[in-house]
Formats: structure tokens, sequence, C-alpha cells
């Protein structure tokens, strides 16, 4: 992978720079998040997504400027009985995108409970983006855009209306997380989530995520 | 590339059936969205596509022999009881040679003891069949119809007769066992079961998986399933302690890999013919069947000549993950894997 053993310089400037992050999506069985995934990493649609058992995992890296963006990311099953091993998966996450089905109005409140989860137990610091996601069933919609606005305003939530199906704002809302993302900071809040690449005899008090 | 959903598929099928030769040559195969061929034609085990999708069968048996082994599964189904007690090892022994396909569904019934649940309870699948369900199961079940090997012939339907017996045996279970109720990795077994046999009987088959061979799997909390999570990978540290090292040097908690294998018994995992075969064994052994096949996607997945080589091609928690969540499914064929996997005996009994 282009990520390994690219020199780190010290004023920590390099051409080609590498952050990662992990990142882990959340919301009620069913709502797409692991379409929005498929969409995201592979540019594909199923129609019929098997369910997701336990947690998925992919990356994919975006570029932003001069800035290599690498996401780790875990796609939790929705079932609220997998609900005990959701903080193995959110514990060290830089970044969350919970997910709701515009057409569910259900799915929004879960949505909340989830926000209010990480707010309370993951890493502080962590950005969280709200996903309304199957903008494509938009003339079945139930949950107004007005309110979830307010709502991710309110508690300063990234937020998007998506479609897995269409693609429509979904390398958008990857996007804007990585923007928010901190690409630069000396000082590492996330412990264990924000992983080093390693490198043979690399500089072991790196705490910065880029090399 | 055609985005081919598997409805379509169907509607290929029913063009082939009416004989409009046109259409048929056209559609007679296509690309499903992962890559894979939409047959028009399903392969032996029902698959249209999808990654369990079949050309041929490597591995045939020959008619004779085949014939042979019915017999005697038949002599043993009739008098099942008694060979169960007299003749525990050459039954064990059946099941791992493997179970011709035609008595399989006859087999598993007696292996899982579902037909005495059978006969003992007649028709009381149907009326709980009758009952109304509580509505939450019901809800959570029916987001997951579609969602189970969407490319087999029985469940490519929406609303088909596979899918409705599936619903009908995911919510006859919240009924007969509410405290578990639904567990989406249920949904897999059930329609895995409902592939070789009749709706009553695999309903008796998935109770008796549910409730005696994985009892706790699907319990809220899923302490039993950490708790294995744990004992394979106390049994790595024993069996590959250079693959334990690198696996506890990146943080990597059993849960992350093995919850989709054991949850649903490797039926979204294995190559099917493999699959099937390991159920023949795992009917039999039990749970520590799980084990074994756990150590083997492990070990086939991470091939290690030492620890360094290890490091070097498994460098992050993201390679060894991606790793472990894809192994390399040529290695799983069934006859490569099986008696690999089955016949050093493992001991879980300082663990159970």
């Amino acid at each position: 992978m282009a990520n390994r053993a690219v020199p780190q310089r010290p004023n920590g400037q390099t051409p080609g720079k590498i952050c990662q992050f992990k990142l882990v999506l959340l919301g009620e069985s069913s709502v797409g998040k692991s379409s929005l995934v498929l969409r995201f990493v592979k540019g594909q649609f199923h129609e019929y997504q098997e369910s997701t058992i336990g947690a998925a995992f992919l990356t994919q890296t975006i570029h932003l400027n001069d800035v290599a963006v690498k996401f780790e990311i875990w796609d939790t099953a929705g079932q609220e009985r997998y609900h005990s091993l959701a903080p193995m998966y959110y514990r060290g996450a830089q970044a969350a995108i919970v997910v709701y089905d515009i057409t569910n109005q259900d799915t929004f409140e879960r949505a909340k409970n989830w926000v209010k989860e990480l707010q309370r137990q993951a890493t502080p610091g962590i950005v969280i983006a709200l996903a309304g996601n199957k903008l494509d069933l938009n003339t079945m919609r139930s949950v107004q855009t007005d309110e979830s606005q307010t709502y991710a305003y309110e508690n300063g939530l990234l937020f998007m209306e998506t479609s897995a199906k269409t693609s429509a704002n979904v390398t958008e809302i990857f996007k804007a997380i990585a923007e928010k993302l901190p690409k630069n900071e000396t000082t590492s809040t996330a412990g264990q989530g924000r992983r080093l690449v390693e490198s043979e005899g690399a500089n072991k008090s790196l705490s910065s995520c880029c090399k | 590339m055609k985005a081919a959903s598997p409805f379509s598929v169907n509607k290929m099928e029913n063009r082939y059936v009416d004989n409009d030769e046109d259409n048929y040559s056209d559609a007679s195969s296509s690309l499903a969205p992962n890559g894979s061929v939409v047959s028009t034609v399903p392969d032996r085990h029902g698959f249209l596509g999808g990654a369990q999708y079949l050309n041929e069968s490597k591995h045939m048996i020959s008619a004779n022999k085949t014939i042979e082994r019915e017999r005697k599964w038949l002599n043993m189904t009739a008098n099942w009881d008694k060979q169960m007690i007299r003749n525990f090892k050459k039954v064990q022994n059946r099941c791992r040679k493997g179970i011709p396909q035609s008595i399989r569904p006859r087999a598993w019934l007696y292996l899982t003891k579902a037909n005495k649940l059978l006969d003992q309870k007649k028709n009381f699948y149907y009326k709980l069949c009758d009952q109304p369900g509580d509505r939450k199961w019901i809800e959570d079940i029916r987001k997951d119809l579609h969602r189970q090997f969407p490319y087999h012939e029985m469940f490519v339907d929406n609303d088909g007769t596979g899918q409705k017996e599936l619903f009908n045996v995911l919510k006859a279970y919240t009924i007969l066992n509410p405290v578990i109720g639904y567990c989406q990795a249920q949904a897999p077994i059930a329609a895995f079961l409902l592939m070789h046999m009749p709706a009553e009987q695999a309903f008796w088959c998935f109770v008796a998986i549910c409730d005696d061979y994985l009892s706790d799997y699907y319990s809220p909390g899923m302490e039993t399933l950490i708790r294995d999570g744990n004992i394979l990978f106390a049994l790595l540290k024993e069996r590959e302690p250079k693959i334990y090292k690198l696996l506890k040097k990146q943080s990597i908690d059993p849960i992350m890999y093995m919850t989709e294998w054991f949850l649903c018994a490797f039926t979204r995992t294995l190559p099917w013919p493999t699959l099937l075969r390991f159920w023949d064994i795992f009917l039999f052994d039990g749970i520590k069947t799980f084990f074994k096949m756990g150590l083997i996607m492990i070990k086939i997945s991470l091939p290690e000549k030492s620890y360094s080589d290890l490091k070097k091609r498994f460098p992050t928690m993201c390679e060894t993950l991606e790793a472990l969540r894809n192994p390399p499914l040529h290695m799983l064929e069934e006859e490569r894997i099986i008696k690999k996997v089955f016949f050093p005996p493992l001991h879980l009994i300082m663990f159970y």
C-alpha cells in the first residue's frame, strides 16, 4: 500500500501526507449503512444487500488537496441485539456516521439515541455526521429535512441527506468528515484509535496521525 | 456493468420457461453487481449467482459409491437410537465421509433429534404459524426476508414461497422462545435449512440448533459469543503462537472476525460443498467443530513462515483484518479442507 514507509520530516510537512482515521457507522437495521459504505468504497449498489452480522470492515482513501485521508471503516450491524458489541467498534473512533432512513421516523429517533451515546461514551471530539439515507425515496419521506437539520445544528453534527442507490451525497459526506478531522495536531486525543502507520525504525514518539 | 437484481434474474428465467428463445440467448447469463455471473439455470445447489454459485462440481463421487452410502444411511436411520448407542463411532465416521445429498435432510433431522420434536409436537408448528406474534419481532424479520441468499432460486422472489416459509419459521420461533425472539444471525441458518427440507422439519431442526447446539448464542448481551471468541483466541495461542502474537499486538479482538462465522454457523462463509460437509460433521460433533474451522480460517487467511514474515505481510490492523475477512476460498475447497480439519482432535474439555 502506498501509505507505507513515507519518511517523516521534522516539520511534519511531507509531500503526499497520509492521515488515517477510524470511522464507525451506526444506525437502525436496514437504513442502508452497508449500502452507503459499498457505494463509497466500491461504487456499487446492491438492491438486495445481505444483512450485516456483527460488523464489516473496509478501507477507503480519499484525497484532499495534498493530503490522502485513509478511512478505516467499521460498518456495524443495526439490530438492537448487537448493541453490547457496539462500544468495541466506536471506541477510539475519530469519526462516526449515524444513519437513518428518511422514510421511517423511528429510525431517526434511534439515530438520536446513537448520537447521545457517542457524545457520552465515545472519544471526546469525535466528528459525528448524520446521514438521512434513501433520498431516492423522497416521495415517501416521513422525516423532514428541516427537522434533521435543526437537530444536527443544535448538536454540532454534520448533516446530509444521501442516497446509496443514486450515490447522491455519498462521497460528499465522507469528504465533509475528512475536512473536519484534524490533520496536523501534535497531541493525540484519540488514544488507541489514532493508530500510527508503523514503519520499521520509525520515530516511535510520533503522536500525530500523519506521516 | 448491468446491475441485475435477483428479481430480474427470475424474470429472465420465466422467459426461458416460456421458450422465448431470443430472450433466452440474450439472458442466459449476466453479471451481478459483485461481478459474479447470474445464470438462468441454477447450479446443483439452487444458486443462480452470487458468491455461492458453482459452475460445476469438481468433486463427484461415483454413482455406485453414492448408492452404497445411501443404503447404509437408510439402514442406520431405520434403527437410529440403537445405532447411536452401539455404533457411535461408525455413525461419526459416516458423517465425516459426507452424507449423500438425497439422505441429508433425513440424516440432519435424526442427528439434531428434530425428528423426536416433530413426533412429539405434531402440527404444533402450524399452530405457531397461525398466531400473530410480537410486532417488534415481525418488523425485524420482515426487514431481513429479502436479504438471505438473494441469489438462491428459493429466495429470489419477493413474497415467493421461500421468503414466506422463512418468515413463518422465524416468527414461529419467536413465539416458542420469546426470550431469544429474533436475532438477525438466525435468518441465514433458517434459510439454509429451508433449502434442504420442508418447512415443518426445517423449523424443528432450527429449534434444535438454536436451543441445543448454539444455546445462548443469540441472547441479548452476546456473552456466550464473546466467551467463545476468547476460547478461540486461547486455542490460537496454543496452536498458532505467531499469529496469536500478531493479532494481540494489533489489538484485534476475536469478535471483529469470528462473529459472523460462529453466529451464522459458517453458512455465509464457506464454499457451498464444503459447507454441506461441514454441517454433516457439526451436527454430529457439535460446537467444537466451530473452533476447528475457526482455527483453519485464521491459519489460511494469515499464512506464515515466520513472525517477521507475518509482520511484513500484515503490517497493520487494516491488512490483517482484510485478510481475515476475505479468506482465500480456493483453500476452503471440500477435499482440501475436510480431512485436514476434522481428524486432528481438539480438546475443549478445559473450556467447557
